[in-house]
C-alpha cells in the first residue's frame, strides 16, 4: 500500500475517533442540562480544549501531508474532507461546551424545559442526526450522507417550532426576555450541531464523487 | 573541413538545390496551406489512430482531439505509448523502418499520414523538443538560424530579428544576448534545452511537441521550463509526454492517460487530478498502479 494512503487512511481514523469523542461530549451535555448539573455542564466545558488541541494536530498532518505527497483524486478529496471535517466536529464540540455553561443560567432562571414539548423532538432529531454523520463518515457512504443533506429540513422545522414557542411565552411574560434569550442560545447550540452535520455530509458527497454540493439550493434558486 | 560558422560566405553553394532561395514552390497539398482555423476548433484529431512496430503494437485506436493554444499533457506508465503517440504527430515514426499507422491523424484537418503530405512541412509546422537537450554543435546564433536559413532566409537583418524574437521566446535571450557567437555546448543543461525550445520555434511552428522536455533538467531548471510553457501557450498549441505527474497538473490544460498503448482516460487536467472517471487512471494517480 502506497505511504501516502496508509497516512491517509490513519487520518480518517483518527477523524472516526474524534467523532465518537465529540458525540460523548454532546451526550453528557445534554444528559447535565436534563439533570439540570452545573457542575456535570462545567465538566463538559473543560473538556473542549482538549478536543481543540487534537483539530489541531490533525489538520496540521493533513498540511504535513498535502506539502510532502502532492496527492491527487482520492487521496487528495480524502484530505480535503478530513480538514473540514475535523473542523466541523470541533465546532460540535463547541457547541456542545456552550450548552454545558448555559446550564447555570437555565438554573438561575428557573428555566422549566418541560414546558416545550418542542425541546424533546429537536434533541432526538439532533442526536440521531450526529450518529447517522459519524457512521456515514466511517463507511463514507455515499447514500448516508445524500439522505442526510435531504433530512436537513426537518431540523430546521423543529428549530424554527420550538423558537416560535419560545418566543410567544417571552411575549406573555414581560420579564421572559432574559429567560427567552438563555433558551434561544439554548436552542440555537443544538440546532447548530445539526447543521454542522449537514456539513460534514456534504463533504462525504465530496469525497465520493469529488462534486462540491454545498449551497445547491442556493445555486438553484440563481437559476 | 566542414565551417559551420555564421559568416560562412559559401553556406549557400553548400545547400542542396531543394534547400536554396530559389527552390520551386511549396506542393499546393501542405499543412500551412489550410483556411485559418476558427477559434475552438480543435488543432490535431486522431481518429482511431494505431501505430506498429512490425507485429508489436505502439498505440490502439486511440481518439483524441488536441485544442489551440492550450497544454495537453500525455501520462501513462513506461511503454505505454505516450512517445509513440507524439511522435506519429509529426510522423518522427517514419524514422523507423517497421512503423506502420492505421487510422487518422489529422493537423489541421489534414491526415498527416496521407501520401501528399509534405513531410519538411509538416515538421517545420510541428516543431519537436526532446528528452535530452540537443543543441547543434554550433554557435547560439546559428542554432537559431539553422532551420530559418535552409528555408531560404538570407537577409542579416532579419535573421537577426528572429534570433533574437526565439530567444526571447524561449526566455533566454537576457542570458546569452552578448555570447550569440559562443558554441552552444557550452551552456549549462537548462539553457540548453530552452535554447532547443528557442530552435523549434525559429520555424515558425503552430504547434510544439516536447518530450519529456525536463527529465533530464534539475528542479530550478524544470521550473523555468515549466513557466516558459506557460507563457508559450499563448501563442502555440503544446503537446507535452511527462512521467511527473505533479508536472502534467501543474503545466496541462488538458491530460491523457494512456496504458498499454490505450487511451484509457481523457480530460480537464483538473477533473483528471481531482475525480477521474476511470478506476485505472485514479489507480495510476494515486500510486496504487500495479
Amino acid at each position: 500500500m502506497p505511504e501516502l494512503q496508509r497516512n491517509v487512511d490513519a487520518l480518517m481514523r483518527q477523524v472516526d475517533r474524534m467523532g465518537l469523542r465529540v458525540q460523548q461530549t454532546v451526550l453528557d451535555a445534554l444528559d447535565a442540562l436534563g439533570r439540570r448539573d452545573v457542575e456535570d455542564g462545567q465538566v463538559v466545558s473543560s473538556q473542549d480544549s482538549a478536543i481543540d488541541a487534537e483539530e489541531v494536530a490533525v489538520e496540521k498532518e493533513c498540511v504535513r501531508l498535502l506539502a510532502l505527497y502532492q496527492p491527487a483524486a482520492v487521496d487528495l478529496r480524502s484530505l480535503c474532507f478530513v480538514i473540514k471535517a475535523n473542523n466541523d466536529l470541533e465546532r460540535i464540540a463547541d457547541k456542545a461546551a456552550s450548552i454545558g455553561r448555559r446550564i447555570k443560567h437555565l438554573v438561575a432562571d428557573g428555566i422549566d424545559l418541560g414546558r416545550y414539548p418542542e425541546w424533546p423532538v429537536l434533541v432526538r432529531l439532533v442526536t440521531d442526526r450526529l450518529d447517522e454523520t459519524l457512521r456515514a463518515i466511517s463507511s463514507r457512504s455515499l447514500d448516508s450522507a445524500q439522505a442526510l443533506i435531504a433530512s436537513d429540513t426537518e431540523v430546521e422545522e423543529a428549530y424554527r417550532k420550538l423558537a416560535r414557542h419560545i418566543i410567544s411565552r417571552a411575549r406573555e411574560a414581560p420579564d421572559g426576555v432574559d429567560m427567552a434569550v438563555t433558551l434561544i442560545l439554548l436552542v440555537r447550540s443544538l440546532h447548530r450541531i445539526g447543521e454542522l452535520c449537514t456539513n460534514i455530509a456534504e463533504d462525504i458527497v465530496f469525497v465520493c464523487t469529488g462534486d462540491i454540493v454545498r449551497h445547491a439550493g442556493a445555486q438553484e434558486a440563481d437559476r | 573541413m566542414n565551417d559551420f560558422s555564421e559568416t560562412n560566405a559559401s553556406a549557400e553553394s553548400t545547400l542542396a538545390p531543394e534547400d536554396r532561395a530559389d527552390r520551386p514552390p511549396m506542393p499546393a497539398f501542405s499543412v500551412e496551406e489550410r483556411p485559418r482555423r476558427q477559434d475552438g476548433e480543435p488543432v490535431v484529431r486522431s481518429r482511431h489512430f494505431s501505430l506498429y512496430y512490425g507485429q508489436k503494437v505502439g498505440v490502439k485506436d486511440i481518439t483524441m482531439e488536441v485544442y489551440p493554444q492550450s497544454v495537453t499533457a500525455i501520462i501513462g506508465p513506461s511503454g505505454c505509448g505516450k512517445s509513440t503517440f507524439l511522435r506519429s504527430i509529426n510522423r518522427m515514426n517514419d524514422l523507423i523502418p517497421a512503423a506502420r499507422a492505421e487510422g487518422e491523424l489529422l493537423v489541421n484537418d489534414i491526415n498527416v499520414y496521407d501520401k501528399a503530405v509534405n513531410l519538411v512541412n509538416l515538421r517545420q509546422q510541428v516543431g519537436m523538443v526532446f528528452q535530452q537537450p540537443n543543441p547543434f554543435p554550433k554557435s547560439i546564433y546559428d542554432n537559431i538560424a539553422y532551420g530559418p536559413r535552409l528555408q531560404g532566409h538570407r537577409s542579416r537583418g532579419s535573421l537577426d530579428a528572429l534570433v533574437e524574437r526565439c530567444l526571447r521566446s524561449a526566455a533566454l535571450w537576457d542570458e546569452v544576448k552578448d555570447d550569440l557567437k559562443k558554441s552552444a555546448l557550452g551552456l549549462s543543461g537548462g539553457q540548453q534545452q530552452r535554447l532547443c525550445i528557442a530552435r523549434a520555434l525559429a520555424t515558425e511552428p503552430k504547434i510544439l511537441l516536447m518530450d519529456e522536455p525536463c527529465s533530464a533538467l534539475d528542479p530550478i531548471a524544470t521550473g523555468r521550463i515549466e513557466d516558459l510553457i506557460a507563457q508559450l501557450k499563448d501563442t502555440y498549441t503544446i503537446v507535452i509526454v511527462t512521467h511527473n505527474m505533479q508536472q502534467a497538473a501543474r503545466v496541462s490544460d488538458r491530460t491523457a492517460f494512456l496504458c498499454l498503448g490505450e487511451l484509457v482516460e481523457y480530460g480537464a487536467t483538473p477533473d483528471i487530478f481531482t475525480k477521474p472517471q476511470v478506476k485505472q487512471t485514479e489507480d495510476y494517480i494515486t500510486g496504487r498502479f500495479g
